[in-house]
């Protein structure tokens, strides 16, 4: 019941937002915006307690959360809460800044629920076919979004964005679909613990076949070289707080749908074919994010890029296995909350310079002074640097990596330390530097600058000591990953 | 499944395989939107048939679903858009027509080949079907890449979706009729949203040809 309630509030409230609010009621747009996503939050943090002693909720309409789908529900919800709040300065001051009409925000919180039910509902569904349908509804609440300003530049990266995700839908569907005939029982599968329970029985080679077309279906959405390539022109077009959600909680999403199908697959045929996969691409795609942010000249693409990275990163921990599942897990909560907030900051970036190009941008530790430091601040927490959590879990995936994989774990950190300079030499241009004539200090207002500094101190505290139950419910969504059954 | 339902199968299969093969080889947008109502027409009969001689009443109700939406619906809506801004434009290949034919001719032959072969014998009797079907897959994907205008892509996603649907018949899925609406509702939005976007480009841009989609390698 409480996870049909966290799914349907977003719903409900996109609901409100269409039919019943006035468009011009912006400030009580926001507001039913905010206070839905903290009621799903502590819906969150009421279920995930509850997943750790009983196992998962009972299912109801096709929903119910097991360890892993608690987990994603506790991101989703986490982000999900600064993001509307973030949302709600961010849009206050582009209106102010007549950059957008005040019509426009409700449509911006309408689309902003339809997301959020749909990812809500993509991970606490038990049937595959509802989480691809929902995983589908991603894609169509966010298309309009990305175009949200209306000029050539956004539609052309939001059509990007609609086609290249449908195809790779259509093919994970078709894995869906092949996974879904593999079983020689008569009744019909109606969720994840049935097909699992069967997997022994499949064809290897069909299995083999099917979860290829789920990499790379699904693959598209996380954004896994060589699938990525709508994602930079995304997150440069689409409203920063979007962008956000879209860098941080998405990408969570769509891995979560790839690794449903990896322990069917791994039940099936063992582990070697699913983790070789994740190895190659996971490589692949730090390296060529490596190179890239590198000469990277415009912040949200480089942004974009260490998404495209932190996906290879998460996509290693899963292929290494052991003690690299349980890391790559706990980076998904600590990627999603320095990555919403960098993507915040840099939105404070934008409100004042109004332009991405980091070339036009330098002085900003003098005209936003808590903007730049929690940026700096990010920078050093997503390069993996102590004494952030990031920095543990990357160490832990290449400490899992180094045995079975010690060319690999190498290559990887060659990367990751590209990576590191390339961002120091962006970040560093950006804060220091004369401030430019036209720009006059100070941050925009208190609802950009809030969630910011909430998420820094969050993130503080889950970097130096992780509460019980959030390492609990990590745990346990490890080992339903390593051993389903 | 009966006799008479797999030699449908079959019929269907070819008729959705030659869709997608013509879409290649045509040039007009008008020509595209007929063959994608021809394959939606197609595949909604096979539903409707099987539905009938199996005595479905899910499958019959989903089969109205598709030929209303697929068939009918979205080519018309496709139409509208075209005379509204009285465009109606061609749209190039990458490739020249050998080459493409080439190509075209390396996908059947990979769809032919021993790797799928075992996802042809999910379903006995569909052995003949199996390989129809994933070509046309694989050339509706090969449409999207090689063809300029955004009318190709949208078109190109539909068939691939048309093929899709098809392809589930020859491996024997059967999903819950809620879950059915769940897709073909998905697809009918997607149309929509689709067809929003194509209006956008054409009133930014002033063509639908993905070769003047260059602002976002500009800046």
């Amino acid at each position: 019941m409480m996870t049909t309630f966290l799914v349907a509030v977003p719903l409900a409230t996109a609901c409100l937002i269409g039919f019943l609010l006035p468009a011009k009621s912006v400030r009580f747009i926001g507001w039913s915006a905010i206070f839905a996503s903290s009621l799903d939050f502590l819906l969150a943090l009421f279920i995930v307690p509850r997943v750790v002693s009983v196992g998962s909720t009972g299912p109801a309409f096709w929903l119910s959360l097991d360890a892993l789908a608690a987990f994603l529900v506790l991101i989703i919800t986490l982000v999900g809460f600064f993001a509307s709040l973030y949302s709600v300065g961010y849009l206050q001051a582009e209106v102010e800044k007549g950059i957008i009409g005040p019509n426009r925000v409700r449509q911006y919180f309408l689309l902003f629920e339809l997301f959020m039910f749909a990812m809500l509902l993509a991970v606490s569904t038990t049937h595959p076919v509802v989480m691809w349908i929902a995983i589908e509804a991603t894609t169509l609440s966010t298309a309009f979004l990305i175009s949200f300003y209306n000029k050539p530049s956004a539609t052309e990266a939001a059509w990007k964005y609609l086609i290249l995700n449908s195809l790779g839908l259509l093919l994970s569907l078709l894995g869906t679909l092949i996974f879904l005939a593999l079983p020689q029982i008569q009744t019909g599968i109606t969720d994840w613990s049935m097909l699992q329970a069967s997997a022994a029985s499949f064809h290897p080679l069909a299995v083999k076949i099917a979860f290829v077309f789920i990499l790379v279906g699904y693959g598209t959405k996380v954004g896994l070289v060589p699938l990525h390539t709508w994602k930079p022109d995304t997150y440069a077009k689409a409203p920063t707080p979007m962008a956000g959600l879209l860098a941080s909680v998405l990408i969570n999403v769509a891995l979560f749908g790839i690794l449903r199908f990896k322990t069917v697959t791994d039940a099936s045929i063992g582990t070697g074919f699913s983790s070789g996969l994740f190895v190659m691409f996971g490589t692949i795609s730090i390296v060529l994010a490596a190179l890239i942010i590198f000469i990277q000249k415009n912040y949200k693409r480089m942004l974009a890029y260490s998404g495209i990275e932190h996906a290879g990163i998460m996509a290693l921990g899963f292929g290494f296995g052991g003690i690299g599942t349980f890391a790559a897990l706990l980076h998904m909560l600590y990627h999603a909350l320095v990555k919403a907030m960098l993507f915040f900051t840099a939105g404070n970036i934008f409100l004042k310079y109004s332009t991405t190009k980091m070339k036009q941008i330098t002085g900003v530790l003098s005209v936003l002074p808590l903007s730049s430091v929690l940026f700096f601040g990010g920078f050093i927490a997503i390069a993996g640097l102590p004494p952030f959590g990031i920095f543990a879990t990357k160490l832990l995936i290449l400490s899992a990596g180094m045995m079975s994989y010690p060319w690999i774990s190498g290559i990887v950190l060659f990367a990751l330390a590209v990576v590191f300079f390339g961002f120091f030499r962006h970040v560093t241009a950006m804060l220091f530097g004369p401030i430019p004539q036209d720009i006059e200090p100070g941050e925009s207002n208190m609802l950009t600058k809030i969630p910011i500094v909430l998420m820094a101190a969050i993130i503080i505290i889950v970097s130096f000591d992780l509460p019980e139950t959030i390492s609990s419910i990590v745990t346990a969504a490890a080992a339903s990953l390593t051993q389903p059954f | 499944m009966s006799e008479y339902v797999l030699n449908a199968l079959l019929f269907v299969d070819m008729a959705a395989f030659l869709a997608v093969l013509f879409m290649h080889l045509i040039k007009k947008d008008s020509h595209l939107i007929w063959l994608y109502a021809l394959q939606s027409m197609a595949t909604g009969l096979f539903l409707l048939g099987t539905g009938i001689a199996e005595e479905e009443r899910s499958l019959i109700m989903v089969a109205a679903l598709t030929i209303i939406i697929k068939a009918i619906a979205a080519p018309i809506f496709f139409f509208r858009l075209m005379d509204r801004f009285g465009s109606h434009g061609s749209s190039s290949s990458y490739l020249s027509t050998p080459v493409t034919l080439a190509a075209l001719m390396a996908l059947v032959m990979f769809a032919y080949s021993s790797v799928f072969q075992i996802l042809g014998m999910l379903l006995p009797g569909t052995v003949g079907s199996f390989p129809l079907s994933l070509a046309a897959i694989f050339m509706a994907i090969f449409l999207m890449i090689n063809r300029r205008g955004v009318f190709s892509q949208m078109i190109g996603i539909l068939a691939l979706e048309n093929s899709i649907v098809l392809l589930t018949a020859c491996i024997g899925i059967k999903q819950p009729i809620a879950l059915e609406v769940g897709i073909i509702s998905d697809i009918a939005l997607w149309i929509v949203i689709a067809n929003a976007f194509i209006s956008m480009i054409y009133r930014q841009f002033g063509s639908l040809s993905t070769s003047d989609l260059k602002q976002l390698t500009e800046e």
